[in-house]
C-alpha cells in the first residue's frame, strides 16, 4: 500500500497473484500429505485387521482379544501421530477422514464378524477396508 | 478514517507482502514447519521469524514449539481470526482490481 493508503488496480492484482501463488503451492503440498495420509491409514488399518485375524487363531480368550485390539488401535494411532509431525506440512482432510473411517468400520465390523466363523473374511475385508482408504486417497489427491 | 472505497477494508498488517505470502501460505494447510514455510515464501529465518511474531501478535498466526526426536522445531497455523482477516483482505483487494 502506497504510504498514502492508495492502491491501485495493478497492485491490488499483483498482491493477488502473488497470494495465488503461495497458496497454490500450499495447496499442492496439502494435497500430497492428504494423500499419503490415507494411504498410511489405509496400510495401517489393514495390518490392524491382519492383527485381528492372528489375534482370533492365536488368542481363544475373548478379553485377552479385547485387549490386544485395543493395543492395535492404539499403536495405529500413535505411530500415525507420529508419522504426521514429521512431516513439514499438515493439512487433514477432516469430514473425509470421518466418512472414510465409518465406512472401514463398516468393513472391519463385518469382517469380523463373519470371521468368528469363516476365516478367508479376513483377506477379504484387508482388501475392501484399504480399498476405502485408497478411494480416499485418490480423492484428496486429485 | 472509514469510507465505501475497498481500500479501507485492506487490512496494513497483512498488505506487507511476505506476510501476505505467510498467511495465504498457511490458509491451506493445518500447521507447516517453520523451515518449510521459509523455504516456500523465500525468506530468511530472521524475516520469518520478524514477520511471524507481528502476525502471532496480531493473534493471526499460532506458533507451536516441540520436539521430532531430540531436534525442536515450530510449527506455524492460521487462527481463525487470521482467517478472517484474510479472506477480508483477499476480498477488498479482489474490489480494487475489478474482480467482483
Amino acid at each position: 500500500m502506497a504510504s498514502d493508503g492508495t492502491i491501485d488496480e495493478g497492485q491490488a492484482r499483483e498482491a493477488l497473484d502473488a497470494a495465488g501463488r503461495a497458496s497454490t503451492s500450499a495447496r499442492r503440498t496439502g494435497r500430497r500429505f492428504a494423500r499419503r495420509y490415507l494411504l498410511l491409514f489405509g496400510v495401517a488399518t489393514a495390518a490392524a485387521l491382519v492383527a485381528m485375524a492372528l489375534i482370533q487363531v492365536l488368542l481363544p480368550d475373548t478379553a485377552i482379544r479385547g485387549a490386544a485390539w485395543g493395543a492395535c488401535l492404539g499403536v495405529l494411532i500413535v505411530g500415525t501421530m507420529n508419522w504426521a509431525r514429521r512431516q513439514d506440512a499438515t493439512a487433514r482432510p477432516t469430514g473425509l477422514i470421518i466418512g472414510l473411517y465409518l465406512a472401514w468400520t463398516v468393513v472391519a465390523g463385518l469382517t469380523i464378524a463373519i470371521g468368528e466363523t469363516y476365516l478367508v473374511a479376513y483377506p477379504i475385508g484387508v482388501v475392501v477396508g484399504f480399498g476405502v482408504w485408497a478411494a480416499g486417497a485418490w480423492w484428496a489427491g486429485r | 478514517m472509514t469510507g465505501t472505497h475497498p481500500r479501507h477494508r485492506l487490512d496494513p498488517l497483512i498488505h506487507s507482502p511476505i506476510r501476505l505470502s505467510i498467511m495465504a501460505f498457511l490458509t491451506e494447510v493445518d500447521s507447516a514447519e517453520f523451515g518449510f514455510v521459509r523455504e516456500s515464501v523465500e525468506v530468511t529465518a530472521p524475516v520469518l521469524s520478524k514477520q511471524t511474531a507481528l502476525l502471532e501478535e496480531a493473534g493471526y498466526v499460532k506458533v507451536t514449539k516441540g520436539y521430532v526426536g531430540k531436534r525442536p522445531r515450530t510449527w506455524l497455523s492460521l487462527t481463525r481470526t487470521g482467517r478472517t482477516a484474510l479472506a477480508g483482505h483477499l476480498a477488498a483487494l479482489r474490489a480494487i482490481a475489478g474482480d467482483t
